[in-house]
């Protein structure tokens, strides 16, 4: 879990802002040229590609990062998701403001949950988050007065942003979020706050010597972590306006930290790369469709095996043999 | 950082502008599928899609549709249905002119969301969700399952009929399919004035059901509706059910003409009743699965899904030949104008009459079909009305 | 009412006693090589299909359950060498070992619905599947009988492994501290080996317990898994026996939940205990004992 070091330098400082502008504004290009010109089909793969990409950077965020191996990351998806679906149909809120609420929902249940995770390391939060998601999942399975149960929730209403957002518009609203997302995650690790969080990953003692409040800090960087999943959940809500409880099954999780893998756990630019290669890849290896879930599992031993370090440490290497 | 920042620049672009949408052909008649290959669902997904491959094979044999080569294309929605709906607008894209859904209803009730938004025609043979028909009724969505509500509804008459007012206890497993179809039955046969004395649920993957089946036995049931997904809970609950002593009779759907069901329970089947879709003493029956067993060995025997997703294929593309064209509102239109179309589902002589308020096949209880199970044996239809 | 609770402990025990030994799979791996293996539940379930498929192929039934055991350990033990032992020695981090053996988990999984279908079928126990019945509120399958004395007798083979053999001091001694473990002598790969084999046995054997009162089919690995680490979690990593008081606690509150109140609550119970031992006992219900 300690893949990524802290670079501390002014310099270095000021070529990662150069850095992420240059990703930001690339991948804003790119993302609206989709959003305008893709069929249908490929604004989904967009708006489903943003989604992906909020939940593995906020993955790797806490457990890269952060250092801490939480497996709850579905369960915050689903919980904004499904909030955001709740309020609007149910409770009439427009949805735009039922992102706010969602993400305040999400932050309180992220805090009650991580004031006792903060404690635990490595396996025992591992279990205890995963036994939390499970549970949540089950929960909203059997309530179907609130969430629709196990049918779930179809028809939930569109987007409104001066008139109705569908399809290509929301392939744009998509991109602009996540374009600010990562401007906002970027920053974030820039920041001191960013810092903390790494140095308390790298060593709890020397951190709490430095008065940093290694507690605290670590439920800032589980409970940043949670929102931002809330927000892909909003943002999945009102594009596919229909969920279900498979939504919060843990094995999503998996497939997001296999993704953070790939990409290099600690390791944004990897992971940014990670995601869009694994989840656009399959759509054009027509041969391995027919077994996905089997294709996941060996891919997943081929990469631990292969690419531990995953597509973050490649770029590494030819980064240090180019300055070299 | 440049160079990543080159090789994120080329992947996105790569992703955006190498399309995976097919060049349109003129030739075949595509019909798109999604299913589940591998999860819960795939037992019946698989024999859905083996069914409708082999019709494929003869009819493209006799000449195809009006000398079109029939394609079936196969998505994998993981039994997600977030996936399907991705799936969904995969297919829409390769240009199909109509979507057939063969997993569960979840992933069905997924598709005919987006479906509906895209404005292709799509539907299911053995989808039973209520939802996917009740109001507001979908313009492009046909289905001839068995509609839930008809199946509990019919239930409810054979009830009255045979017990006249039974005390009624449920047993159900964990599983989505399980929680949605008890949750109708539970509320259509209240509604059809029964008592329900007990609600009792298995988490699957239990090795004990004892607690379950005594509670049943303790609340004094008269008759004991057993529904869900997981096969070996259920058998599980229904040889308990036995042991303890329970004398009420056990009543279920069709998903329990699983083969393995029978297997796993052994005598404690016997006399197991539930409702279908499929009268297997039908000749138009007997011939499919003639047809099929030839196609894919003993494995097709017995097995009511296979029918009807042959059947609704049959249907499907008949609608593309009469409509004379692939376009997709032509193929929507001639599937609503559906009249008097023989289909070998339900009772003898039943037939399809689609209409601008009406797109299931089932149109009431009386169709619904009721078997027993005998000696090990998946019997046919019971004559009870 | 006397019947009742004796018929729920009954019951209890015998889930217990299996979600016991898969905890123990899970403890022997985790203790000494601190690696927490997803895929245990898998052997259990290999064990299982290949059972009964020797079954269909007419092999006398001792020889079956031989010759499946070995088959599942035998694979337990290949991961080990073929996947866990590279990954060490390259210094992989403890989150890459475990997702590589997350996928194990999915590739035994689904290749087996590939090759064995995706039907589940029936698997007849050492004695039968005759229920016993006393009164008419007590029932008790033979096959629990089985679960009673295999448990029991695996988890003292098992204490008297770990206590009074080469291989098995071995194996404490590295969860104590592998470095020290090291500096005696001892080889951390070969240990890391035993305790996947061990594991495996272990899931194997719970393959022929849980088979026969369920089915043998490709998805029965999935929820026992779970349900082994959960109660490897809810009893403490203290000691070998705190599998088996974790198992046997989840087992009874279960059953009892079932038993007297809907049943309804009882698939999210497991998780909400595990959440409240977090809460007010995170080492464990069993305490460690200070030697």
């Amino acid at each position: 879990m300690t893949t990524a070091t802290v670079i501390t330098k002014k310099e270095r400082d000021w070529h990662r802002v150069g850095t992420t502008l240059l990703w930001a504004l690339t991948m804003l290009v790119i993302g609206l040229a989709a959003a305008l010109f893709g069929n249908s089909y490929q604004v989904t793969l967009l708006v489903n590609l943003a989604v992906t990409l909020i939940l593995t950077l906020s993955l790797n965020f806490v457990v890269g990062y952060s250092g801490q191996f939480s497996l709850a990351h579905a369960a915050f998806f689903g919980v904004g998701a499904y909030t955001s679906a709740v309020l609007s149909k149910t409770l009439g809120v427009p949805p735009i403001l039922a992102l706010p609420i969602a993400l305040i929902v999400v932050a309180t249940l992220s805090t009650i949950v991580g004031i006792p995770a903060a404690r635990f390391h490595g396996y025992y939060l591992a279990v205890a988050t995963l036994a939390f998601s499970i549970l949540i999942e089950i929960i909203v399975r059997q309530s179907p007065s609130v969430t629709g149960g196990a049918y779930g929730l179809q028809q939930i209403p569109y987007l409104d942003l001066f008139g109705r957002i569908e399809g290509h518009a929301y392939g744009i609203v998509a991109v602009v979020v996540f374009v600010v997302f990562f401007l906002a995650h970027n920053n974030l690790l820039r920041s001191r706050l960013g810092r903390a969080i790494t140095a308390v990953r790298d060593n709890p003692a020397a951190s709490a010597a430095a008065g940093i409040n290694v507690m605290h800090t670590r439920l800032f960087g589980f409970v940043i972590s949670a929102t931002a999943a809330a927000l892909a959940g909003w943002l999945h809500a009102f594009y596919h306006r229909a969920l279900n409880p498979m939504l919060f099954s843990a094995e999503w999780t998996f497939i997001w930290l296999f993704m953070v893998l790939v990409g290099g756990i600690g390791h944004w630019q990897g992971v940014v790369l990670g995601t869009v290669l694994l989840a656009i890849l399959p759509e054009f290896l027509g041969f391995a469709t027919d077994q996905t879930i089997l294709m996941v599992g060996v891919l997943m031993i081929a990469a631990a095996l292969f690419a531990p370090r995953g597509l973050g440490g490649f770029l590494d290497r030819i980064a240090a043999k180019m300055r070299s | 950082m440049r160079f990543a920042k080159l090789v994120g620049l080329a992947a996105l672009s790569a992703a955006t502008l190498a399309s995976p949408v097919a060049a349109q052909s003129d030739k075949p008649v595509l019909i798109g599928v999604h299913l589940d290959r591998a999860k819960q669902a795939s037992y019946y997904s698989t024999l859905q899609q083996q069914a409708m491959d082999i019709l494929v094979k003869q009819v493209n044999a006799a000449g195809g549709v009006d000398g079109r080569q029939v394609k079936i294309i196969y998505e994998d929605d993981e039994n997600n249905p977030v996936v399907t709906a991705t799936k969904v607008d995969k297919l829409a894209a390769e240009g199909v002119s109509y979507i057939i859904s063969i997993g569960s209803s979840a992933t069905g009730l997924a598709a005919q969301a987006r479906a509906n938004e895209l404005k292709i025609p799509h539907g299911t043979p053995a989808n039973i969700a209520e939802n996917l028909t009740a109001s507001p009724p979908k313009k492009y969505y046909f289905r001839t399952a068995l509609r839930d509500s008809f199946a509990s509804a019919a239930a409810a008459q054979f009830l009255k009929k045979k017990y006249g007012n039974p005390k009624l206890a449920f047993v159900r497993d964990a599983t989505e399919t399980g929680l949605i179809l008890s949750d109708q039955w539970i509320k259509d046969l209240k509604a059809a004035g029964f008592e329900v004395v007990a609600v009792e649920q298995i988490t699957p993957g239990s090795s004990d059901v004892t607690a379950q089946a005594l509670r049943v036995r303790d609340a004094k049931a008269d008759v004991v509706i057993v529904l869900g997904g997981s096969i070996p809970d259920l058998a599980n609950y229904t040889k308990m059910h036995r042991t303890v002593g329970n004398k009420a009779p056990l009543l279920g759907n069709y998903l329990f003409t699983s083969a393995s069901f029978i297997k796993l329970t052994g005598p404690a089947a016997s006399g197991f009743i539930f409702t279908d879709a499929v009268d297997p003493s039908r000749p138009e029956v007997v011939e499919i699965e003639k047809q099929t067993v030839a196609g894919i060995g003993e494995g097709a025997r017995n097995q009511p899904v296979m029918i009807m997703a042959w059947e609704y294929l049959r249907l499907v593309l008949d609608a593309i030949k009469r409509a004379k064209s692939t376009d997709r509102e032509a193929v929507r239109t001639a599937m609503e104008q559906t009249k008097d179309f023989p289909i070998g589902l339900g009772p003898a002589g039943t037939k399809v009459n689609y209409s601008e308020s009406s797109h299931d096949l089932f149109t009431g209880p009386d169709q619904v079909v009721f078997r027993e199970i005998q000696n090990g044996q998946y019997g046919a239809a019971i004559q009870w009305r | 009412m006397t019947a009742s609770i004796i018929q729920v402990l009954l019951s209890g025990a015998q889930a217990g006693i299996i979600y016991g030994l898969l905890a123990l799979s899970y403890y022997v791996i985790l203790s000494a090589s601190n690696i927490l293996n997803f895929a245990q539940g898998e052997w259990m379930m290999i064990a299982a299909v290949s059972g009964a498929v020797l079954i269909a192929s007419g092999l006398p039934y001792p020889l079956t359950i031989l010759l499946s055991v070995v088959i599942a350990t035998t694979l337990a033990v290949t991961a080990e060498r073929l996947i866990v032992r590279p990954l060490e020695q390259r210094g992989a981090s403890l989150t890459v070992v475990i997702l590589a053996l997350f996928g194990v988990m999915i590739v035994v999984r689904y290749s087996t619905a590939l090759f064995f279908g995706r039907q589940e079928e029936p698997l007849e126990g050492p004695f039968g599947n005759e229920v016993l019945a006393v009164g008419d509120s007590i029932f008790l399958p033979v096959q629990s009988l089985v679960v009673y004395a295999i448990g029991a007798a695996t988890f003292v083979g098992v204490n008297l492994f770990l206590r009074h053999t080469w291989l098995g001091r071995g194996l404490r001694v590295a969860a104590i501290d592998s470095y020290g473990a090291q500096v005696i002598g001892i080889d951390l790969n070969r240990v890391r080996l035993v305790a996947f084999g061990l594991g495996g046995l272990i899931s194997a054997i719970v393959g022929w317990l849980y088979g026969p009162l369920y089915a043998a089919g490709y998805l029965i690995g999935a929820t026992p898994g779970i349900k082994g680490f959960i109660a490897l979690f809810i009893g403490g990593m203290a000691s070998p026996w705190g599998a088996l008081v974790g198992g046997l606690f989840l087992g009874i509150t279960e059953v009892t939940a079932s038993r007297f109140l809907p049943s309804i609550y009882a698939e999210g119970l497991a998780f909400f205990i595990l959440i409240l031992v977090f809460l007010f006992r995170p080492t464990g219900l069993l305490r460690r004992r200070t030697s």
